[in-house]
């Protein structure tokens, strides 16, 4: 297939939708590419795949509503219950005593992207975070999130404050105009950070992928379809694992 | 802990700033004459196949240093394994976010 071609051009209706979209929003801000339809109904695909498995899941603990220990077996809701005990792990050493109020964010983010990525894996599919305006919204919602939670942690004033005046000390306010600018430019490094790292990642497999893929069919391309894997399931953990890190330096000062 | 009015204030200036975006996208770029072009066109190939080329350098040096540390955890300490693989693989992934960087700067000056 041709670059920026999927399966889901072939729906009925699509060529109608990319011009409606083109005419409406033209190209993006973020990255400027003509070809608006396609990571928007790639994720849309991917959003229809995780509520259909949330709705299973929501059938299966209200029917097992006793069951304290969890099932053996492999299926989905099992699958949700192993992932979300390692990442609710991972984020109580990261934040601390109050990671359950952070988990529904972070738990959606680490869904998405996790899914996202694993589509591109299928032949034909192209991912959605292969575009950097679907990962610069996932890193600008992080964002306005970690700022959010540190604003209504400890005030809109505190939170400047200590942003300004990470020492505390009544010295430390000398400082202010050179660690102000440095935070600053640190704060906003990081979204940018986090959305070029997942669209770098996804669309530098994919492309080492079809390189290969043109060289010959037979056997090479199978490490790098395993290496391809490796890096979907990997990101999307460090997504999770940064967005929790942000959490916890925005709401660090409050003890 | 903010009033409910102050809440709701903040939440609707997030929203506005958010909807309003889409302004800063009467962005230019600059052309040149057709020689100049060509020109142009060979020094940003040269420039993207140096950009990439030191960045996997810079990039396979650094992560030969972490996971070198890390196998020698791991040796030290074999039931360690798996308390130790986990940084390792996020120390990995950063080193190599660097690296992807300089590939997202040699792919937009040469496709």
């Amino acid at each position: 297939m041709p670059h920026g071609v999927s399966w889901f051009n072939f729906l009925p209706g699509y060529k109608e939708l990319e011009r409606f979209l083109n005419e409406v929003f033209g190209s993006s801000f973020i990255a400027k590419n003509p070809l608006v339809a396609q990571h928007v109904v790639s994720a849309l695909f991917v959003f229809v795949i995780i509520i259909v498995m949330a709705l299973i899941t929501r059938s299966f603990l209200i029917r097992n509503r006793e069951n304290l220990i969890g099932e053996p077996k492999f299926s989905i809701p099992s699958f949700f219950d192993a992932l979300f005990e390692m990442l609710l792990n991972q984020m109580r050493s990261i934040i601390g005593h109050n990671a359950e109020e952070h988990l529904p964010f972070v738990g959606t983010i680490i869904i998405f992207i996790l899914f996202s990525n694993l589509l591109g894996l299928i032949p034909g599919f192209l991912p959605p975070t292969n575009n950097l305006n679907t990962t610069a919204a996932c890193a600008i919602s992080v964002f306005l999130y970690y700022h959010y939670i540190g604003i209504r942690k400890q005030g809109l004033i505190n939170y400047f404050k200590h942003m300004a005046n990470p020492i505390g000390e009544w010295w430390g306010y000398f400082l202010v105009w050179l660690m102000f600018p440095i935070e600053l430019i640190g704060h906003l490094a990081r979204p940018l950070s986090l959305s070029l790292r997942l669209m770098g990642n996804m669309t530098g497999d994919h492309a080492v992928l079809a390189i290969f893929l043109g060289l010959t069919l037979f056997l090479i391309p199978i490490p790098f379809m395993i290496l391809g894997l490796i890096v979907a399931l990997i990101q999307a953990f460090i997504f999770a694992i940064l967005t929790c890190v942000y959490i916890a330096l925005a709401q660090a000062h409050e003890e | 802990m903010l009033s409910k009015n102050l809440h709701r204030v903040f939440l609707i200036v997030v929203v506005l700033s958010i909807l309003l975006f889409p302004i800063l996208s009467f962005a230019e770029e600059a052309q040149g004459t057709d020689m100049a072009k060509a020109e142009q066109l060979k020094f940003m190939a040269l420039a993207a196949g140096l950009a990439i080329g030191a960045a996997a350098f810079g990039g396979a040096l650094g992560q030969g240093k972490a996971v070198a540390a890390g196998l020698e955890g791991i040796a030290r300490n074999p039931s360690a394994s798996g308390k130790i693989f986990t940084p390792m693989l996020l120390g990995l992934a950063f080193i190599e976010s660097l690296v992807i960087y300089a590939l997202i700067i040699a792919f937009k000056l040469a496709p």
